[in-house]
């Protein structure tokens, strides 16, 4: 580690080591500083800037989550460095699975004669549709359903997203897909 | 910065209450297995016919198996303190590995130095299942004791160190199974006993991001 990067950790382990005693302003601080590390590190495997953005903010509910974990004893950039790392390799993976099951078409975006291939102008009015059913629902169950189910956050990254208890939430996801459930069944006979 | 990483840092900030520290692995380590040793140590000297066991350990190379027991579950259970944070290597999983060519091999060759008078299965085959039992239903406790401590890390790398932890379950529960075996280990049950760790590890494996993440 060359002798700035030395000095920024010094600084970031202390900034982390008054987080862990409750000082807000200083885990702000952190997290700020930090970002662009995370980002950085997960630059050095994936190209596309949203899903660097993805990686960034992952680490940093992973951050939060394990704070109780960091040994202010011991350096905090290998610390932060093998959280970003390990939510790097996450997306990548989950960037694998999903592609395993896609396939590049660059005439998908075509119409044509048969209805059925019309898929896309079909999935298009199914969103449009799907966010005006999302829009009826509460403030709390949108909220619920748009983290747990659309940004597929674990429900402790949620609560913590949300402010909402796990149990909570688990409450205003089932009750938002049964009210949804209903409404989509409703409007298709 | 995006606005949304902008959003959630606010939301992280105004949500950082005050942590406890963890105390440092090895400390952890050798604490959990002070408290262990010691329940372990009441519940043998309570239950178990300590003479006879010492007397079935007598040869040299079942005291190589007992040490390379101990060793495995010793070594497994500091290394997957180790492996539970996020910045220790991931070569603390080799730990156990030396402790545990000692526990096979010496157990193999016992078992093999034991086929001209004791045969396959020894003067009671049948026990062999019983072995299996003892070790899954001995192991669940001390599972769940470790995994309680293991997981206040919320482990980044929950398999392995599940894994890790669940091999030195089952050496602790194949140690504890030598006090409760009526005689020494023959070639069946120390196949029972492999089945046991392996189906142990493989229920770590599986239950490894619920039982230490809580995901």
């Amino acid at each position: 580690m060359a002798a700035p990067d030395r000095q920024q950790d010094r600084v970031w382990s202390a900034l982390m080591a008054a987080a862990q005693d409750g000082d807000g302003r200083a885990y702000e601080r952190l997290l700020r500083e930090c970002a662009p590390f995370v980002r950085s590190v997960a630059r050095r495997s994936i190209a596309d800037p949203d899903r660097i953005e993805d990686v960034v903010q992952e680490t940093l509910l992973t951050l939060h989550r394990v704070r109780q974990t960091y040994d202010p004893q011991r350096p905090f950039q290998p610390w932060l460095a093998a959280i970003a790392s390990r939510r790097t390799i996450d997306a990548m993976r989950r960037r694998g699975r999903i592609g395993a099951h896609e396939t590049a078409d660059a005439r998908a975006y075509e119409t044509f004669a048969d209805p059925a291939a019309n898929k896309e102008l079909d999935a298009h009015a199914a969103s449009v549709e799907a966010g005006a059913m999302l829009a009826d629902l509460s403030p709390a169950q949108r909220q619920a359903v748009e983290l747990v189910k659309v940004q597929e956050l674990s429900l402790a990254e949620a609560s913590v997203v949300s402010g909402q208890s796990v149990g909570a939430l688990k409450v205003n996801v089932h009750r938002a897909l049964k009210a949804l459930r209903a409404r989509w069944s409703g409007g298709r006979t | 910065m995006n606005s949304s990483t902008d959003r959630l840092i606010e939301i992280l900030a105004a949500d950082a209450g005050p942590v406890r520290r963890l105390a440092p692995p090895s400390l952890r380590a050798v604490l959990w297995l002070c408290g262990f040793g010691l329940v372990a140590a009441v519940a043998v000297l309570m239950l178990a016919d300590v003479g006879a066991a010492l007397r079935r350990t007598a040869s040299l190379t079942q005291q190589l198996s007992v040490l390379g027991e101990l060793g495995v579950g010793v070594t497994a259970v500091i290394a997957a303190c180790h492996l539970a944070l996020p910045d220790r290597s991931p070569r603390w999983a080799l730990a156990p590995v030396p402790f545990l060519a000692l526990w096979l091999g010496s157990s193999g060759y016992g078992c093999l130095a034991l086929l001209p008078t004791l045969g396959l299965g020894g003067p009671d085959p049948g026990e062999s299942p019983g072995c299996f039992a003892f070790m899954v239903g001995v192991s669940a406790p001390i599972a769940g004791l470790l995994f309680l401590m293991l997981r206040r890390a919320r482990p980044l790398r929950a398999k392995l160190t599940a894994v890790i932890a669940a091999l030195g379950v089952a050496a602790f529960s194949a140690l504890l199974l030598r006090f409760f075996h009526p005689f020494e280990i023959t070639a069946l049950d120390l196949g029972f006993h492999l089945a046991a760790a392996l189906v142990v590890i493989a229920i770590a494996a599986l239950a490894s991001r619920r039982s230490l993440v809580g995901a």
